[in-house]
């Protein structure tokens, strides 16, 4: 063989090793990647499509407390079906920027609305994700007198007291406590400031007509009353800027 | 002979393409890829799953402007640049409970200072997605060895708010004075968290209006942890800037010395 050959032959089993090579370092089973599930430590129960449970009549599910729930299924244009189906891939989904969200999920008719607030009130209440984010796009979508009713029924609900349990206080007293507090207070009542915000933003509107505006005034009137502290005083710190505001 | 050649030759041109093309696909996937951080073995796949998801969110944010504090810790409103950020800082993640049952992600300097570790709550518990981010990043930030890991400070003896409240956890009543829940610097974690987000809510061109909102709503919160007057001042007056970029980053070098607990 050749020197030149000799040389070729060379770089092809180098070049062929170097494929080989690529090709396991690329692969999941070398990279150390492996998961094991730890049962003792991890809690395994299994958690349902939080959506399609809005179709039974009574959940339980977890350890949370058993929510009775009639849904109603209303009869939906074949757009808010879509509609409906995209917002449960998007709760599903974890993905709180899909784009989905600012735009086939921006307007959303009044059987849709009515749907929706049926689903919230059987979604698990320790969801509160899920929960705040149906609130912040029907706050979106403030129309009639029901869609404000609904905003007052979310103030009403009781506090949620602990982000495993709503129905149990956390009996944690150690530095985690106030370490986190800030982001969990707020997720605790994260479908309150989903209300609170949607009102604020229908009062600061030049568009809102004078009975959308008189029936956010009126609900936040009554969140007032709100269990959250920081809800209560927010309601009413907005109302005092509104009526130092129409004084003038 | 001829053969011989020719077979080699045959050889030599598919690997070369075998080569290219498995270096090809590395690439592609480490440019999608958003995090280079190890996960530990015992990490479920889940949890690894919503993490790495959340990073791959943080990867795509956009922006054409920043604050002056944003610069300085973050650069540009640049999803590259913020996923840099957290590799720069995480190279190991596992599991760990964290010393209490309601913790979501901690830095543990004794088990390593360039790892973090996340609880099952990472997906138990049911925070909007940019809270988790700012949980992630917070706890970032006191991987920083050189910078003393941004050990918090003691929150003040009376912690009152601008309205001459008392300061407390908005949910638990629990008052803050006293403990290690503060920062006395814009730096800091709870600061430079503050910061992220303010900026991801009024410059993120690619975000949700979720997204922005959650993003003020969490970081106001947030803003009351900073108690150094000053330091207090500099991010209001921060917020309300906005300035184009030359695109420079540069490390923070001056970390005041706090409190224990991070």
């Amino acid at each position: 063989m050749s020197r030149k050959n000799r040389v070729l032959a060379v770089s092809a089993a180098a070049l062929l090793g170097a494929a080989v090579f690529f090709y396991y370092e690329s692969s999941d089973k070398h990279a150390g990647e492996k998961v094991r599930t730890i049962h003792a430590q991890i809690d395994r129960t299994p958690q349902p499509d939080i959506m399609t449970m809005a179709h039974q009549d009574v959940l339980n599910v977890g350890q949370a407390a058993p929510i009775a729930a009639k849904s109603v299924k209303v009869l939906l244009s074949e757009r808010a079906e879509a509609q409906l189906q995209m917002l449960h891939e998007i709760l599903n989904s974890k993905n709180d920027n899909d784009p989905r969200l600012d735009s086939e999920l921006k307007v959303l008719d009044e059987d849709l609305r009515k749907q929706m607030r049926a689903e919230y009130k059987a979604i698990r209440r320790e969801k509160l994700n899920e929960r705040g984010t149906v609130v912040f796009l029907l706050g979106r979508n403030l129309k009639t007198q029901e869609d404000f009713e609904f905003l007052n029924d979310v103030f009403s609900e009781p506090r949620c007291l602990s982000l495993e349990n709503c129905s149990k206080e956390s009996l944690v007293r150690d530095g985690e406590r106030t370490h986190t507090s800030s982001v969990d207070a707020i997720t605790l009542a994260y479908p309150q400031f989903n209300a609170l915000l949607a009102l604020e933003k229908v009062l600061k509107s030049k568009d809102a007509s004078s009975d959308e505006k008189a029936w956010a005034e009126k609900v936040l009137s009554a969140a007032r009353n709100s269990p959250v502290p920081e809800i209560a005083s927010r309601a009413d710190r907005v109302l005092a800027h509104l009526r130092t505001s129409s004084s003038q | 002979m001829r053969i011989r050649i020719q077979f080699t030759k045959a050889i030599f041109t598919i690997s070369l393409v075998a080569v290219s093309a498995l270096q090809a696909k590395a690439s592609i996937q480490s440019a999608l890829s958003t995090t280079v951080a190890k996960f530990d073995s015992n990490v479920p796949a889940d949890i690894k799953k919503q993490m790495i998801d959340d990073l791959a969110f943080m990867g795509t944010i956009k922006g054409d402007q920043v604050s002056g504090l944003h610069k300085e810790i973050f650069g540009a409103m640049n999803g590259d640049g913020y996923v840099t950020f957290f590799n720069d800082r995480v190279a190991k993640i596992g599991m760990n409970g964290c010393g209490s049952p309601i913790a979501v992600a901690c830095v543990i300097p004794l088990m390593g200072s360039n790892k973090m570790w996340i609880t099952q709550n990472y997906i138990k518990f049911s925070h909007p997605q940019i809270a988790r981010l700012m949980v992630v990043y917070h706890e970032s930030r006191h991987t920083e060895k050189k910078n003393g890991n941004w050990m918090h400070a003691k929150c003040p003896k009376p912690f009152v708010d601008e309205h001459g409240q008392p300061v407390k956890s908005i949910w638990t009543g629990a008052e803050l004075a006293g403990e290690d829940a503060c920062d006395v610097t814009p730096y800091g974690s709870y600061g430079s968290s503050t910061i992220l987000l303010k900026n991801v809510a009024k410059f993120c061109s690619n975000c949700t209006e979720k997204v922005k909102q959650d993003a003020n709503l969490y970081s106001n919160d947030q803003l009351k942890r900073v108690i150094d007057a000053q330091a207090h001042r500099k991010m209001v007056a921060d917020f309300g800037q906005g300035s184009m970029l030359p695109g420079q980053r540069r490390g923070i070098q001056n970390p005041i010395p706090q409190g224990r607990r991070f």
